[in-house]
Protein backbone atom coordinates (compact mmCIF):
# COMPACT_ATOMS: atom_id res chain seq x y z
CA UNK A 1 0.00 0.00 0.00
CA UNK A 2 1.33 3.51 -0.87
CA UNK A 3 1.22 5.98 1.86
CA UNK A 4 1.30 9.81 0.92
CA UNK A 5 2.13 12.98 3.09
CA UNK A 6 0.57 16.02 2.09
CA UNK A 7 2.29 19.50 3.07
CA UNK A 8 -0.79 21.85 1.31
CA UNK A 9 -1.63 26.00 1.73
CA UNK A 10 1.29 26.43 4.04
CA UNK A 11 1.89 30.47 4.82
CA UNK A 12 4.53 31.39 6.75
CA UNK A 13 5.85 35.26 8.03
CA UNK A 14 8.34 36.40 9.84
CA UNK A 15 6.67 39.71 11.14
CA UNK A 16 6.17 41.83 7.37
CA UNK A 17 8.23 39.52 5.64
CA UNK A 18 6.81 36.72 4.01
CA UNK A 19 8.44 33.40 3.96
CA UNK A 20 6.04 30.49 2.63
CA UNK A 21 2.90 31.39 0.78
CA UNK A 22 0.39 28.52 -0.49
CA UNK A 23 3.34 25.95 -0.51
CA UNK A 24 2.07 22.52 -1.72
CA UNK A 25 4.24 19.47 -1.80
CA UNK A 26 3.57 15.61 -2.03
CA UNK A 27 5.42 12.25 -0.60
CA UNK A 28 4.64 8.89 -1.40
CA UNK A 29 6.08 6.02 0.37
CA UNK A 30 8.47 4.22 -2.13
CA UNK A 31 9.78 7.44 -3.25
CA UNK A 32 12.23 10.00 -3.39
CA UNK A 33 11.05 13.62 -3.05
CA UNK A 34 13.41 16.42 -3.33
CA UNK A 35 13.73 20.12 -2.50
CA UNK A 36 15.99 22.51 -3.44
CA UNK A 37 15.97 26.59 -2.92
CA UNK A 38 18.78 28.74 -1.89
CA UNK A 39 19.73 29.55 1.51
CA UNK A 40 17.15 31.62 3.27
CA UNK A 41 14.15 30.29 1.09
CA UNK A 42 12.60 28.31 4.14
CA UNK A 43 13.24 25.23 3.27
CA UNK A 44 14.18 24.12 6.82
CA UNK A 45 11.36 25.84 7.99
CA UNK A 46 9.19 24.22 5.45
CA UNK A 47 10.68 20.88 7.18
CA UNK A 48 9.80 22.31 10.90
CA UNK A 49 6.49 22.93 9.89
CA UNK A 50 5.38 19.69 8.49
CA UNK A 51 6.98 18.05 11.66
CA UNK A 52 5.04 20.58 14.28
CA UNK A 53 7.57 22.07 15.73
CA UNK A 54 7.05 25.58 13.82
CA UNK A 55 3.71 26.70 13.87
CA UNK A 56 2.62 28.57 10.79
CA UNK A 57 -0.30 31.29 10.16
CA UNK A 58 -2.04 29.09 7.77
CA UNK A 59 -1.19 25.04 7.05
CA UNK A 60 -2.49 21.63 6.74
CA UNK A 61 -0.60 18.27 6.97
CA UNK A 62 -2.02 15.04 5.89
CA UNK A 63 -1.02 11.31 5.74
CA UNK A 64 -3.24 9.55 3.93
CA UNK A 65 -5.52 12.52 3.44
CA UNK A 66 -5.96 12.77 7.11
CA UNK A 67 -5.06 16.00 8.64
CA UNK A 68 -2.34 15.59 11.30
CA UNK A 69 -1.29 17.85 14.24
CA UNK A 70 1.81 17.57 16.28
CA UNK A 71 3.51 15.44 13.58
CA UNK A 72 6.72 15.47 16.31
CA UNK A 73 5.03 13.46 18.47
CA UNK A 74 4.61 10.42 15.94
CA UNK A 75 7.87 8.92 15.34
CA UNK A 76 6.37 5.58 13.55
CA UNK A 77 4.74 8.89 10.74
CA UNK A 78 7.81 10.67 10.53
CA UNK A 79 11.68 10.66 11.39
CA UNK A 80 13.34 13.86 10.73
CA UNK A 81 17.40 13.87 10.27
CA UNK A 82 18.25 17.92 11.35
CA UNK A 83 20.78 19.79 9.56
CA UNK A 84 23.45 19.63 12.53
CA UNK A 85 24.62 16.65 14.67
CA UNK A 86 21.66 15.50 16.86
CA UNK A 87 23.07 12.05 18.69
CA UNK A 88 24.48 13.22 21.91
CA UNK A 89 27.99 13.44 21.85
CA UNK A 90 28.46 10.50 24.81
CA UNK A 91 26.64 8.55 23.54
CA UNK A 92 28.72 4.99 21.68
CA UNK A 93 27.73 3.73 18.68
CA UNK A 94 26.35 0.51 19.90
CA UNK A 95 24.26 2.58 22.98
CA UNK A 96 22.64 4.46 19.53
CA UNK A 97 21.57 0.84 17.87
CA UNK A 98 20.25 -0.21 20.73
CA UNK A 99 18.27 2.94 22.00
CA UNK A 100 16.92 2.66 18.11
CA UNK A 101 17.00 -1.31 18.29
CA UNK A 102 18.85 -1.29 15.29
CA UNK A 103 21.24 -3.99 14.11
CA UNK A 104 24.80 -3.60 14.41
CA UNK A 105 25.68 -6.42 11.83
CA UNK A 106 22.94 -4.87 9.22
CA UNK A 107 25.31 -1.22 9.92
CA UNK A 108 28.28 -3.06 9.37
CA UNK A 109 27.47 -4.54 6.00
CA UNK A 110 26.07 -1.13 5.11
CA UNK A 111 28.56 1.02 5.85
CA UNK A 112 31.77 -1.27 6.81
CA UNK A 113 33.81 1.49 7.96
CA UNK A 114 31.99 1.14 11.42
CA UNK A 115 33.52 -2.37 11.80
CA UNK A 116 35.34 -2.45 15.04
CA UNK A 117 34.13 1.06 15.94
CA UNK A 118 30.87 0.11 17.92
CA UNK A 119 32.63 0.79 21.35
CA UNK A 120 33.45 4.54 20.55
CA UNK A 121 31.62 7.12 21.26
CA UNK A 122 29.82 9.35 18.25
CA UNK A 123 32.88 12.50 19.19
CA UNK A 124 35.26 9.91 18.37
CA UNK A 125 34.14 9.02 15.30
CA UNK A 126 34.59 11.50 12.05
CA UNK A 127 32.55 14.09 11.17
CA UNK A 128 31.78 12.45 8.18
CA UNK A 129 31.09 8.88 10.07
CA UNK A 130 29.08 10.66 12.77
CA UNK A 131 26.69 12.09 9.95
CA UNK A 132 26.68 8.77 8.04
CA UNK A 133 25.44 7.04 11.21
CA UNK A 134 22.75 9.93 11.88
CA UNK A 135 21.77 9.16 8.38
CA UNK A 136 21.33 5.36 8.95
CA UNK A 137 18.97 5.30 12.38
CA UNK A 138 16.88 7.71 10.65
CA UNK A 139 16.20 5.88 7.28
CA UNK A 140 16.34 2.11 8.65
CA UNK A 141 14.43 2.90 12.00
CA UNK A 142 10.91 1.98 10.83
CA UNK A 143 8.23 4.97 10.16
CA UNK A 144 6.25 5.84 7.06
CA UNK A 145 8.10 8.91 5.92
CA UNK A 146 11.83 10.74 6.60
CA UNK A 147 12.67 13.94 6.04
CA UNK A 148 16.50 14.40 5.42
CA UNK A 149 17.70 18.06 6.15
CA UNK A 150 21.22 17.88 3.96
CA UNK A 151 22.05 14.22 4.70
CA UNK A 152 25.39 14.69 2.28
CA UNK A 153 26.95 17.35 4.13
CA UNK A 154 29.76 16.53 6.38
CA UNK A 155 30.46 13.50 3.66
CA UNK A 156 33.48 12.75 1.01
CA UNK A 157 32.51 12.22 -2.45
CA UNK A 158 32.71 7.97 -1.56
CA UNK A 159 30.62 8.28 1.21
CA UNK A 160 28.41 10.28 -0.84
CA UNK A 161 27.99 7.61 -3.69
CA UNK A 162 27.47 5.19 -0.77
CA UNK A 163 25.12 7.07 1.21
CA UNK A 164 23.14 7.78 -2.31
CA UNK A 165 23.04 3.99 -2.72
CA UNK A 166 21.48 3.09 0.61
CA UNK A 167 18.85 5.81 -0.38
CA UNK A 168 17.94 3.99 -3.19
CA UNK A 169 17.75 0.75 -1.57
CA UNK A 170 15.72 1.76 1.57
CA UNK A 171 13.27 3.71 -0.52
CA UNK A 172 11.36 0.62 -0.84
CA UNK A 173 10.25 0.80 2.98
CA UNK A 174 9.41 4.20 2.90
CA UNK A 175 9.02 7.79 1.65
CA UNK A 176 12.03 10.36 2.09
CA UNK A 177 12.09 13.99 1.97
CA UNK A 178 15.50 15.14 1.07
CA UNK A 179 16.66 18.81 0.89
CA UNK A 180 20.87 19.58 0.04
CA UNK A 181 22.28 22.14 -1.86
CA UNK A 182 24.52 19.08 -3.76
CA UNK A 183 21.32 19.30 -6.41
CA UNK A 184 23.54 17.29 -8.37
CA UNK A 185 23.19 14.35 -5.85
CA UNK A 186 19.72 15.22 -4.87
CA UNK A 187 18.97 14.85 -8.49
CA UNK A 188 20.32 11.53 -9.19
CA UNK A 189 18.48 10.05 -6.20
CA UNK A 190 14.93 11.83 -6.53
CA UNK A 191 11.76 10.87 -8.26
CA UNK A 192 10.15 14.18 -7.91
CA UNK A 193 11.71 17.46 -7.11
CA UNK A 194 10.52 20.67 -5.89
CA UNK A 195 12.08 23.96 -6.20
CA UNK A 196 11.13 26.43 -3.31
CA UNK A 197 11.50 30.01 -4.66
CA UNK A 198 9.54 32.97 -3.66
CA UNK A 199 7.86 31.17 -1.00
CA UNK A 200 6.22 28.54 -3.73
CA UNK A 201 6.98 25.42 -4.57
CA UNK A 202 8.18 24.84 -8.24
CA UNK A 203 8.15 21.29 -9.86
CA UNK A 204 11.44 20.54 -11.34
CA UNK A 205 13.16 17.47 -12.40
CA UNK A 206 15.69 18.26 -14.78
CA UNK A 207 18.43 20.71 -14.97
CA UNK A 208 17.16 22.60 -17.51
CA UNK A 209 14.30 23.25 -15.63
CA UNK A 210 16.07 24.20 -12.81
CA UNK A 211 18.32 26.73 -15.18
CA UNK A 212 14.88 28.39 -16.12
CA UNK A 213 13.57 29.10 -12.34
CA UNK A 214 16.79 30.68 -12.00
CA UNK A 215 18.32 28.17 -9.85
CA UNK A 216 21.60 27.27 -11.39
CA UNK A 217 23.41 28.61 -13.98
CA UNK A 218 24.79 25.82 -16.81
CA UNK A 219 28.10 26.49 -19.06
CA UNK B 1 11.52 0.03 29.06
CA UNK B 2 13.18 1.90 26.75
CA UNK B 3 11.60 5.23 27.48
CA UNK B 4 12.72 5.07 31.50
CA UNK B 5 15.95 4.54 29.78
CA UNK B 6 15.77 7.98 27.92
CA UNK B 7 14.45 9.64 30.46
CA UNK B 8 16.89 8.81 33.15
CA UNK B 9 19.77 9.50 30.81
CA UNK B 10 18.63 12.77 29.88
CA UNK B 11 17.96 13.19 33.52
CA UNK B 12 21.23 12.25 34.79
CA UNK B 13 22.87 15.08 32.66
CA UNK B 14 21.22 17.58 34.74
CA UNK B 15 21.11 15.51 37.83
CA UNK B 16 24.32 17.53 39.74
CA UNK B 17 22.79 20.85 39.61
CA UNK B 18 19.33 20.28 40.68
CA UNK B 19 20.39 17.68 43.66
CA UNK B 20 22.83 20.65 45.10
CA UNK B 21 20.14 23.16 44.76
CA UNK B 22 18.17 20.11 46.70
CA UNK B 23 20.67 19.47 49.37
CA UNK B 24 21.30 22.89 50.08
CA UNK B 25 17.61 23.28 50.79
CA UNK B 26 18.65 20.56 53.40
CA UNK B 27 20.97 22.06 54.76
CA UNK B 28 19.56 25.53 55.62
CA UNK B 29 16.41 23.00 57.23
CA UNK B 30 18.99 21.72 59.50
CA UNK B 31 20.60 25.05 60.15
CA UNK B 32 17.52 26.64 60.78
CA UNK B 33 16.66 24.54 64.14
CA UNK B 34 13.15 24.62 65.65
CA UNK B 35 12.15 27.55 62.86
CA UNK B 36 12.65 25.36 60.03
CA UNK B 37 8.69 25.05 59.33
CA UNK B 38 7.90 28.38 58.40
CA UNK B 39 10.64 28.57 56.14
CA UNK B 40 9.49 25.41 54.04
CA UNK B 41 7.30 27.59 51.85
CA UNK B 42 10.77 29.56 51.08
CA UNK B 43 12.27 26.95 50.06
CA UNK B 44 9.98 25.95 48.09
CA UNK B 45 9.91 28.83 46.11
CA UNK B 46 13.40 29.08 45.99
CA UNK B 47 13.78 25.03 44.79
CA UNK B 48 11.03 25.81 41.69
CA UNK B 49 12.52 28.60 40.31
CA UNK B 50 16.25 26.98 40.63
CA UNK B 51 15.00 24.24 38.90
CA UNK B 52 13.09 26.34 35.71
CA UNK B 53 16.42 28.25 35.57
CA UNK B 54 17.90 24.85 35.47
CA UNK B 55 15.48 23.35 32.88
CA UNK B 56 15.57 26.50 30.75
CA UNK B 57 19.49 26.30 30.43
CA UNK B 58 19.36 22.43 30.13
CA UNK B 59 17.18 22.70 27.10
CA UNK B 60 18.62 25.97 25.64
CA UNK B 61 21.98 24.03 25.28
CA UNK B 62 20.88 20.26 24.44
CA UNK B 63 18.41 21.60 22.01
CA UNK B 64 19.92 20.01 19.16
CA UNK B 65 20.14 16.66 21.24
CA UNK B 66 16.43 16.80 21.50
CA UNK B 67 15.84 15.61 18.28
CA UNK B 68 16.96 12.56 19.26
CA UNK B 69 15.04 11.75 21.98
CA UNK B 70 12.46 13.08 19.20
CA UNK B 71 13.02 10.49 16.77
CA UNK B 72 12.76 8.32 19.47
CA UNK B 73 9.03 9.48 20.72
CA UNK B 74 10.36 11.57 23.87
CA UNK B 75 9.04 15.31 23.01
CA UNK B 76 10.47 17.78 24.56
CA UNK B 77 7.87 18.58 27.03
CA UNK B 78 7.47 14.84 27.77
CA UNK B 79 11.53 15.18 29.04
CA UNK B 80 11.10 18.32 31.12
CA UNK B 81 7.96 17.23 32.72
CA UNK B 82 9.10 13.78 34.07
CA UNK B 83 12.41 14.52 35.36
CA UNK B 84 11.00 17.89 36.69
CA UNK B 85 8.01 16.08 38.66
CA UNK B 86 10.77 13.32 39.60
CA UNK B 87 13.12 16.01 40.96
CA UNK B 88 10.41 17.83 42.82
CA UNK B 89 9.51 14.63 44.68
CA UNK B 90 13.06 13.85 45.58
CA UNK B 91 13.28 17.61 46.64
CA UNK B 92 10.09 16.79 48.92
CA UNK B 93 10.86 13.21 50.87
CA UNK B 94 14.44 14.87 51.45
CA UNK B 95 12.54 18.04 53.24
CA UNK B 96 10.26 16.11 55.13
CA UNK B 97 12.77 13.11 56.24
CA UNK B 98 14.46 16.09 57.21
CA UNK B 99 11.78 17.56 59.04
CA UNK B 100 10.23 14.32 60.56
CA UNK B 101 14.03 12.90 61.79
CA UNK B 102 15.81 16.44 62.16
CA UNK B 103 19.34 14.95 60.92
CA UNK B 104 22.54 17.26 61.34
CA UNK B 105 23.65 19.55 58.79
CA UNK B 106 27.05 17.97 58.93
CA UNK B 107 25.35 14.69 57.52
CA UNK B 108 24.69 16.87 54.49
CA UNK B 109 28.11 17.71 53.80
CA UNK B 110 29.34 14.19 53.76
CA UNK B 111 26.59 13.44 51.33
CA UNK B 112 27.74 16.89 49.57
CA UNK B 113 31.05 15.52 49.06
CA UNK B 114 30.00 12.20 48.24
CA UNK B 115 27.46 13.39 45.19
CA UNK B 116 30.69 15.47 44.26
CA UNK B 117 33.21 12.91 44.24
CA UNK B 118 30.52 10.19 42.28
CA UNK B 119 29.93 12.94 39.60
CA UNK B 120 33.82 14.18 39.26
CA UNK B 121 34.50 10.24 38.56
CA UNK B 122 31.49 9.69 36.24
CA UNK B 123 32.96 13.02 34.57
CA UNK B 124 36.48 11.58 34.11
CA UNK B 125 35.19 8.33 32.71
CA UNK B 126 33.44 10.12 30.15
Amino acid sequence: MIHTLEADGIQLNFGARRILSDVYMKCETGKITGLLGRNGQGKTCLMNIILGSLKSSISSIRFDGEFTLKVNTRPDLLLYLPQFNFIPKELTVKQVLKDFRLSAVDLNNRFPEFEGRHDLKVQQLSGGQWRTLELYIVVKTPSLFAMLDEPFTHLNPIQIENVKQFLLEEKANKGMLLTDHMYNDLLDVSDTVYLLKDGRTHPAKTLEELEELGYVKLP
Amino acid sequence: MRTVRLITRFYGSIFLANFLVTLSCIYLLAMAGKSAQTLVSVFFWYKTISMMMIFYTAVYYKKNELYYYQNLGITKLKLILTTSVFDFFVWLIFILLQLMTGIPGTLFNYILWGVLLIHAYAYYKK
